[in-house]
């Protein structure tokens, strides 16, 4: 009798050992952080914020390589009342290790489910989990979630200039920039930042090399920060390299990716998640910027919105914002986020 | 296989110069007292924000000692520095590094000291939380971090506090180092690191070659 009882008590405690969370421990003012490791490189997520709300956002950087810290940043009413994960992706921002591995967009695909599994496997099925993705990033959380049964992980999908088809964005770059250009001009903005970008664009009908897009990238975001009706916001300060992230380790990585040129031609001349966006069903949150002239609002998220699968869909324009709405305009960005997912969750 | 190379290569080059110096030493004529230096330091990454120590134990391979007109005695040495350094660094890792190279310092009677160093060694970084590997369904978790080559570039500078007090051989000092881990995913990755702390001078019988300068002779 006594060994029967044994045995069932070990059972018992053996499935709960194969069953549990690994985090039983909430709190308001959560830190947790492990690695994820992928080919070479051991990818670092930090969990932060309210897990006692039991709701989880996963973040997915755009970049690629920029890292999960500018978000982090500007996410400070995010932290207080829902817990973020902030998932830096292979090569990009703290993740490390002694080689890249192979860089291809199925490989950044495949790791955002490789986290996905330990985010679940670490915090329980208790917890709500919401998908968030920038830019680039958002564009391979459209070919994720638009991928099998991917989605049925998530209640959500908050599409932050969000960048589906990737192969686009220097095309609708080269469409929007002198149209901003000219409007500002006309409205008597005389910054030689505007003349430049017009020269750019006259000078290149097309763009054909990594170097160029770059440029053009950083053109679009040279202008943006001209636009008087866009807030400002401050990226490098003191304790952006002293503060717990590994500035150098950006630095490092950023620069090493975009010289992978093969694997930025894969992004931006090759990739198109456009079949992907109807199978996305579940609840969606478009965030965009009105003066976002990396990811124009009406070439991609409109597009984005007629083809999207879900019925509980929304667009939120930010008014004041870039490309970066969540740094432009942080206590509109937040809400938007809040009263998504309290009607969601 | 390339990194396995890299790292044999690194460990190489880390131990030649004890190597190299070591078959100097016993070819030297002269036998005299010279001081073994072993230093413990706080070692901050990234301007002193990070936390760690650092370990140094010197071999003194040379020493030259230089006597002005104006009967200052300046001492310059040369020697070969194994260093075991540590950091801590809060959401990103912690760091193992071992290292050995080539130092030079120039002591000036009054105590003050100044030198640089460069070293070559290997370090082992730790992930500060689990790290999990996905196999399809199967998580498992491992020992998060890996092996790296380093190259660091010091310069110091301290005050020899024996000059003062002769039963008291200890030295402060700052240094600060200039470390590039390599290969960092498909690049290398820069460290800032001073280092405050203090150097006792282990007094050991030691064969080294000892020069004495004159302006006008070699003795």
């Amino acid at each position: 009798m006594k060994t029967k009882i044994n045995g069932f008590l070990f059972i018992i405690l053996l499935l709960l050992v194969s069953c549990s969370k690994e985090i039983d421990d909430l709190s308001i003012d959560a830190y947790d952080e492990f690695a994820v490791r992928s080919d070479g490189n051991d990818m670092l997520v930090k969990v932060v914020g309210n897990t006692e709300s039991k709701i989880i956002i996963l973040f997915v950087h755009g970049g690629p390589g920029e890292g999960s810290w500018i978000f982090s940043k500007y996410a400070e009413q995010i932290k207080k009342k829902y817990a973020l994960a902030l998932w830096d992706q292979a090569n990009s921002g703290s993740t490390q290790g002694n080689n890249s591995g192979d860089c291809t967009v199925q490989r950044y695909i495949d790791d955002l489910g490789k986290v996905v599994k330990v985010l679940k496997h670490r915090y329980g099925d208790e917890h709500e989990f919401y998908l968030m993705g920038h830019s680039c990033g958002g564009g391979f959380s459209v070919g994720y979630l638009g991928t099998g049964s991917n989605q049925n992980d998530f209640k959500g999908f908050i599409n932050v200039a969000g960048a589906h088809k990737l192969k686009a964005v220097k095309d609708y770059q080269l469409i929007e920039l002198p149209q901003r250009v000219a409007i500002e001009i006309a409205k008597g903005n005389t910054a030689k930042e505007l003349q430049t970008a017009l020269d750019f664009c006259n000078d290149h009908k097309e763009i054909k090399t990594v170097e160029e897009f770059s440029e053009l990238s950083l053109v679009c975001a040279g202008v943006t920060d001209k636009i008087d009706s866009v807030h400002v916001y401050s990226l490098i300060e003191a304790s952006t390299f002293l503060g717990d992230y590994s500035f150098f380790s950006y630095l490092s990585n950023w620069s090493s990716l975009w010289k992978k040129e093969d694997f930025i031609r894969e992004i931006f001349w090759e990739t198109d998640f456009t079949d992907k966006v109807p199978n996305i069903t579940i609840p969606t949150l478009v965030i965009w910027g009105k003066f976002d002239i990396n990811l124009s609002k009406q070439l991609m998220a409109d597009e984005y919105m007629n083809l999207v699968g879900s019925t509980d869909k929304k667009l939120v324009l930010c008014e004041h914002s870039g490309h970066y709405s969540f740094a432009n305009e942080p206590d509109v960005f937040f809400h938007a986020v809040d009263d998504f997912i309290q009607r969601t969750k | 296989m390339m990194i396995k190379n890299s790292i044999f290569i690194t460990v190489f080059l880390l131990f030649a110069p004890v190597l190299l110096f070591s078959q100097k030493v016993t070819d030297s004529f002269n036998t005299i007292e010279v001081n073994t230096p072993v230093s413990i330091s706080y070692l901050g990454d990234y301007l002193f924000s990070k936390p760690g120590v650092n370990l140094t134990i010197e071999n003194t391979i040379r020493q030259t000692i230089l006597t002005k007109k104006s009967s200052k005695i300046v001492t310059r040495s040369v020697y070969v520095p194994i260093n075991l350094g540590w950091y801590y660094h809060k959401g990103y890792n912690s760091a193992i590094m071992l290292s050995s190279g080539i130092g030079c310092r120039t002591l000036r009677s009054t105590g003050l000291f100044y030198g640089s160093a460069l070293n070559l060694g290997v370090m082992r970084t730790f992930i500060n939380g689990p790290t999990y590997v996905v196999n399809g369904e199967d998580i498992s978790t491992v020992t998060g971090g890996y092996f790296y080559g380093n190259i660091m570039a010091s310069f110091e500078t301290g005050w020899d506090l024996s000059k003062c007090r002769k039963s008291l051989p200890v030295s402060t000092f700052v240094k600060l180092n200039a470390l590039i881990q390599f290969p960092y995913n498909s690049g290398i990755l820069f460290h800032i690191m001073p280092e405050i702390g203090l150097r006792y001078a282990i007094p050991l019988k030691d064969k080294t070659k000892q020069y004495y300068k004159s302006k006008t002779q070699k003795i």
